[in-house]
């Protein structure tokens, strides 16, 4: 008799590891397919976090543009406003020593070569006191002299401006895109700090700012420095007060609706990342079903030996773990190296679109931390639940020959609780907007719920459409995919995901694709179309003063020019909102909405009067507010109410939270008077191309805006939509490769235990062709019963969703997806006959004698 | 046994000296089976009639003279002959026990099944006995021995195995009605061949 | 003294409709240092028996002692420190674990028992070594015959000195001579170890080895027949002569 020895668990845990890796080792093939699940979803959600915080980095350092200060002032909507009402109090503060006032703004410079800053894409003008400002902020200058209050056209560059524009010195000049057009600058000094090349800070005398901005008299930061010795939090705490919530400190985020919808984006991968680690979690259980079931003898001596329950699954369990690790490891570095790969792709776009080339990947420690744990996480859970069951084998399952359960009684309670959920998720589907979405999801879960119970009865209803092919083999396929329902079952729910997501993504391409045409027939009614940099980031855009337009409006071909300005708010509760500027009279005859309610015309009049507004559908559902609520507006002016006047949709503003208010508002709330975008109609009969060559003569003196003839322009853009669409199927077919794995794996499984059934068929004269197409036959059974699942709940999820879209005001036409189910069936077919040809290949090989050996 | 071909075989070792001979047969073959000299001499002398060995005189000075016999070439192929032809098994139908059997099945003082277990008492109880002499036994120096003890393990094996399938048997047994004794042709009944068995 | 001991064990199996009772009404005592071999026809619950000896399944009724401890008193875990500690197990199939050698597949009881690995192994040695398979210790299982796999199970059997060792027909898939070499094992693990030993087996030669053979049928001991030393020599020479001579 031995004594406990309870102290050293260790020794078990060891000799259990031991264990694992040899179980392992003996199934190469099945290790490596379950462990790649967890490879790829760790490596998508590693990628991702490797990507966000370089991304993050990239914005955080575009946006501490102007530093050295103790503190900094700015208004809350993050627009200008009178330094008049500002820098007397903040003066007036205890313990606060200087005050300046700053007028900056971060912006693309177009991309047309003439800039004459060499390289430069994007730089901070930032407008200064120069007779206050070296209160507050230390310049060493390193060349030339510095700013003097009543320069005009004179700028002081960072010493690294050299690298950009090399031809740049002390006495050169060069042009900068302004609201008034071009505007000729002469480099009088160089500070010697090198600056942030990404994005130069120029500095220029405040008036001049003010011009280039068309906002005179106006700042938009206030610095402080404070008396020696200050108490920092106790000056901020009085400021803060002194100044109300009009304006905040320390704060200087106003590009954060960019940030925001970038991490949109990439939360999607991160989204993706967490399917593929649920498909790998499934793909994990399946395999561990199996390992329980093929080990019975092992488990059940270990048992006899006096293993309790705990120690048999503690041994899965690490076992899994192992592959976990060993999955995680490999998914962190796969997911480095893709990393890398879509830093250098993005980079590119984000070199376009941001004028930015230079991202790169930033290790975060919580991130390697996060993907890692989460990776753990799935393999743990995955392999928990088939751990326990082999816990409690019986001892005396070591000692009978298999004991086939009784999978027939299961699978009908499956069948009928899948059936409920299924029911209840249709409800949800038909009864409203509100909860088709979920009532689409709840539909999935219900197919996954209900698929042991289908694989009988859907196999023979496929089994006559695959005896045309495989006569003879058809047969025996579909006895053994019956035999294991719940394998089949979750192969098929695996690949129905899939499926189902490209089901719903055709779908969802073909509404959103109508929903484009719409907006754009209904936007475009214009003749021509000036737009700056870019359309996407109003923040980095410098618009251009009135000149522009009246210039414009002078040419003879022109009958109507309506304009379109910019400022950003918050509303009181602090969501973030896009505020456009129109005037109604002139916009309204060169460009339309789309409304929910009402004509475009009822829309246009309610803005000519009082603070109106006009909501998009998203920003009214972010907000939360209802047609003819009033709500409370953070302005340059302080807080404002404005009343919701309508919803109007168009097709810039539709996908983001923006709001249409007049212009005359705009400039008297916000200050602001520059237009980003302006839409032109011609005198009927007019010769467009020579109004089009008039134009752009005029814009020679405004670079930061095209012209487009607006057919042309539509074109191009149905041809970018087009081109971001196909990136949703990019999506789709990602998520299609763990769904491939699962077929490849439960197919491998089930060849590996039927090896002796192979030998024995192969004994008794079966040819290795035969053998093949009962695999190949199993395989296309399989992928035609996730191909039927996944183009049900596909069906379900894209009618779901394009209905959730319904509530947050995207009222897309629902088309059937055709197209995709067609593709899904074929995908899933050919995806069982790709994931076929190597375990059928693998069957045929078998050796005769050792596979009839096999135990 | 053939005291015959086992003189023959014997002498093919080595000649030897009828006296030696006999002594040799327990010596070789491990038994108790004691050949008479005279037994000896007489079948040496019918194979030497046989032609199948032959004797060389030899002088001794103090002692009578000694025949040493030897194997003549008819005698090899005659022993060789022997060797390849195989033994037939008797089978000892006859045993009491299975007459005990049988007679239990009519019905009387104690059932089949009492006289089964207590044959297979008997039965185990020997072959734990040759077991256990098995085990002392050393296969090295005592081969005939082992060898021996072995088969008798093997015979009691059968038996105790017949006995098993007597006892699931017993079953069908139950039902077994003995055939009655048909009524006898009046008249002496005509005598039946008896079987002769050589060894 | 008593090492095990049942009371009216009954094992029923099957549903109410169809009861099987595989062992039934069974009293049987196991003294210490006893062999005791258990035979009787397919089916008749002689591994039932077992099983119901050592903890790996529970009676329908009646109870079963091992050491003075009423095993169907133990929840799970106990059972299973029961099945570690006092009892050694060797079946006729499945006895190791494929992925272990034969060192680790002896030690496993003990490192299930939280013995540090190290001084496991070379328990495990010391009990191969019994077995005469001192040299197999790194050998997996598939390298080794079957006689040999079964004399590993037995130092497995044996590595945790036991208070019973329970055997359902080890020999039950080897040839004579390897059968032979195992209950021979058997044999001194009982007579020069002093373990205690239960042995199902359809092998009369393998059963004559024992001390006391029990009979069972239809679940219920038929015969229990203790058998006696050894006999004469002289006498069994004897009448194995007449064997021989008729
Ligand atoms: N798990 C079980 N479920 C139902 N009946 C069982 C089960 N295990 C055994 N039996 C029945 O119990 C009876 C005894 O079985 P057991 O395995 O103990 O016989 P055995 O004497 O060991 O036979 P064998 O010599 O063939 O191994 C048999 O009738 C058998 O069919
Ligand atoms: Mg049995």
């Amino acid at each position: 008799m031995t004594t406990a020895h309870p102290s050293n668990f260790g020794s078990t845990v060891w000799q259990m590891t031991l264990m694992g890796l040899r179980y392992l080792r003996g199934r190469k093939l099945r290790t490596v397919l379950t462990t790649l699940a967890i490879v790829f979803g760790v490596a998508m959600i590693f990628a991702i976090n490797l990507i966000l915080p370089s991304m993050q980095e990239a914005f955080a350092q575009t946006m501490t543009s102007v530093t050295g200060a103790d503190l900094t002032v700015t208004s809350v909507s993050g627009e200008s406003f009178d330094p008049e009402a500002v820098l007397p109090t903040v003066s007036g503060i205890d313990q606060v020593g200087a005050v300046t006032g700053i007028l900056h703004r971060q912006f693309s410079l177009p991309t047309l070569g003439n800039s004459s800053l060499g390289d430069t894409a994007q730089i901070d003008l930032v407008g200064i006191d120069p007779a206050t400002i070296e209160d507050v902020h230390q310049f060493v200058v390193s060349d030339g002299r510095f700013l003097e209050p009543g320069d005009s056209g004179k700028a002081l560059l960072p010493a690294g401006i050299a690298e950009l524009a090399p031809e740049l010195h002390v006495g050169t000049t060069f042009p900068l895109i302004t609201a008034g057009g071009l505007k000729i600058y002469n480099v009088v000094g160089l500070m010697a700090e090198q600056g942030d090349l990404s994005s130069p800070q120029i500095y220029v005398t405040l008036a001049d700012a003010q011009a280039a901005f068309n906002q005179p008299g106006l700042i938009n930061t206030v610095e402080v420095s404070l008396a020696p010795g200050a108490d920092r939090d106790a000056v901020a705490a009085n400021i803060q007060q002194a100044l109300g919530d009009s304006y905040t400190l320390d704060q200087g985020d106003s590009s954060s609706n960019t940030l925001a919808a970038m991490q949109v984006g990439l939360a999607m991968f991160d989204v993706l990342g967490l399917l593929a680690l649920f498909l790998g979690a499934f793909l994990i259980f399946n395999t561990f079903r199996t390992v329980v079931v093929e080990r019975r003898h092992d488990l059940g001596m270990l048992r006899a030996v006096g293993a309790t329950r705990q120690q048999i699954t503690l041994l899965i369990v690490i076992e899994s773990l192992i592959q976990g690790l060993i999955g995680t490891a490999i998914g962190l570095l796969v997911g480095y190296l893709m990393a890398l790969g879509m830093i250098t792709a993005f980079g590119q776009i984000a070199s376009n679109f941001f004028h930015r080339g230079d991202l790169s990947l930033q290790f975060s420690l919580p991130g390697l931390l996060g993907a890692a744990a989460i990776g753990l996480a799935t393999a743990l859970i995955a392999g928990y639940l088939p751990a326990r069951t082999a816990g409690r084998t019986a001892p005396l399952e070591a000692l009978r020959p298999s004991t086939p359960a009784n999978l027939m009684h299961a699978a009908r309670w499956s069948l009928i609780g899948g059936a409920v959920v299924m029911i209840l998720g249709v409800l949800l589907l038909l009864t409203g907007k509100q909860g088709a979405a979920g009532g689409a999801i709840l539909f999935l879960m219900g197919m996954v719920v209900a698929a042991p119970g289908l694989v009988i009865p859907v196999a023979r209803l496929i089994s006559p459409l695959l005896s045309l092919g495989f006569a003879r083999e058809g047969d025996i396929a579909r006895g053994n995919l019956v035999r294991q329902p719940g394998r089949a079952a979750i192969t098929g729910s695996t690949l129905m995901i899939g499926l189902a997501t490209l089901v719903m993504i055709a779908a969802l391409v073909l509404s959103f694709a109508a929903l484009i045409n719409s907006l754009a027939d209904a936007n475009f009614s214009s003749d021509l179309i000036l737009l700056p940099q870019s359309i996407a980031v109003y923040d980095t855009v410098v618009g251009a003063d009135e000149n522009l337009a009246n210039r414009v409006r002078a040419l003879p071909e022109v009958q109507d020019v309506g304009t379109m300005r910019y400022a950003s708010s918050v509303t009181a509760d602090g969501q973030a909102l896009q505020v456009m500027g129109i005037n109604p009279d002139d916009y309204s005859k060169v460009a339309s909405f789309t409304v929910n309610e009402g004509t475009p015309e009822e829309a246009f009049a309610a803005l000519g009067s009082d603070r109106n507004a006009l909501f998009t559908a998203i920003a009214l559902s972010t907000v939360g507010l209802q047609v003819g609520d009033d709500f409370v507006l953070q302005t340059a002016e302080g807080p404002q109410t404005y009343h919701v006047a309508g919803v109007a949709n168009d097709l810039f503003t539709f996908k983001i939270a923006a709001i249409f208010i007049s212009q005359a508002n705009l400039a008297a709330d916000f200050h602001k008077t520059e237009d980003v975008m302006l839409l032109i109609n011609l005198v009927p009969g007019a010769d467009k191309d020579a109004a089009l060559a008039n134009m752009q003569n005029i814009l020679t003196d405004y670079p930061q805006f095209t012209a487009h003839l607006t057919g042309e322009y539509k074109q191009e853009l149905a041809d970018v939509t087009s081109g971001a669409l196909v990136a949703f199927y990019g999506v789709a077919f990602l998520i299609l490769i763990p769904a491939a794995l699962g077929l490849l794996n439960t197919l491998t499984i089930n060849i590996l235990e039927r090896t002796r059934e192979i030998g024995v068929v192969r004994a008794v004269g079966g040819s290795r062709k035969q053998v093949r197409r009962i695999v190949t036959a199993e395989a296309l059974l399989l992928g035609l019963f996730g191909a039927a699942m996944g183009v049900l709940s596909g069906v379900a999820m894209s009618y779901g969703f394009i209905a959730a879209f319904g509530t947050v005001g995207w009222d897309m036409p629902y088309f059937f997806p055709l197209a995709g189910i067609i593709a899904a069936v074929v995908v899933g077919v050919l995806l069982a006959l790709f994931a076929a040809v190597l375990p059928a290949r693998n069957a045929a090989r078998l050796d005769i004698i050792r596979a009839l050996q096999y135990e | 046994m053939s005291v015959k071909h086992t003189l023959l075989a014997l002498l093919y070792q080595h000649p030897q000296h009828g006296y030696e001979l006999g002594k040799q047969i327990n010596a070789v073959v491990n038994t108790e089976w004691d050949v008479k000299l005279g037994q000896v001499a007489s079948t040496l002398a019918r194979l030497k009639d046989a032609h199948l060995v032959d004797y060389e005189v030899e002088a001794t000075d103090d002692a009578p003279d000694r025949k040493v016999y030897f194997i003549t070439d008819e005698g090899r192929r005659e022993l060789e002959s022997w060797y390849l032809t195989p033994e037939v098994r008797e089978y000892r139908l006859g045993d009491a026990f299975y007459v005990k059997l049988v007679l239990s099945l009519l019905g009387g003082p104690v059932s089949p099944e009492q006289v089964l277990i207590t044959q297979r008492r008997e039965l185990f109880q020997q072959l734990h006995e040759v077991t256990e002499l098995l085990r002392e036994a050393d296969p090295r120096t005592q081969l005939p021995w082992v060898l021996l003890l072995e088969s008798a393990t093997m015979h009691l094996d059968a038996d105790l195995r017949w006995i098993e399938m007597c006892e699931a048997r017993l079953n069908d047994l139950k039902h077994y009605t003995p055939p009655l004794p048909t009524p006898k042709p009046r008249g002496r009944p005509r005598r039946k061949l008896a079987h002769s068995s050589k060894t | 003294m008593s090492i095990v001991r049942t009371e009216s064990l009954t094992k029923v199996y099957g549903d109410v409709g169809q009861p099987i009772p595989a062992v039934h009404d069974v009293d049987l005592t196991v003294d210490e240092g006893e062999f005791v071999a258990i035979m009787g026809p397919s089916g008749s619950g002689k591994s039932t028996l077992l099983y119901l000896l050592g903890g790996l399944d529970k009676p329908t009724s009646g109870k079963v002692w091992l050491r003075d401890s009423d095993i169907d008193a133990l929840d799970d875990d106990a059972l299973s420190r029961l099945r570690r500690n006092q009892v050694g197990f060797v079946f006729q199939f499945f006895n190791l674990i494929p992925v272990l050698t034969a060192q680790e597949n002896v030690a496993i009881p003990l490192i299930l028992d939280g013995m540090p690995r190290a001084r496991a192994l070379k328990q495990a040695d010391e009990a191969l070594a019994r077995v005469g398979l001192a040299d197999r210790a790194t050998h997996r299982p598939t390298e080794l015959s079957g006689g040999q796999q079964q004399r590993v199970a037995l130092a497995r059997a044996l590595v945790t000195k036991p208070s019973v060792i329970l055997a359902d027909e080890p020999t039950g898939n080897l040839d004579s001579r390897s059968s032979d070499d195992v209950v021979q094992m058997l044999r001194r693990a009982v007579d020069d170890w002093k373990q205690t030993l239960v042995l199902v087996t359809h092998d009369s030669r393998v059963a004559a080895f024992a001390d006391r053979i029990v009979f069972l049928k239809d679940g219920k001991i038929v015969d229990d027949n203790r058998l006696k030393g050894k006999g004469n020599a002289d006498q069994i020479r004897e009448q194995l002569s007449k064997m021989v001579l008729s």
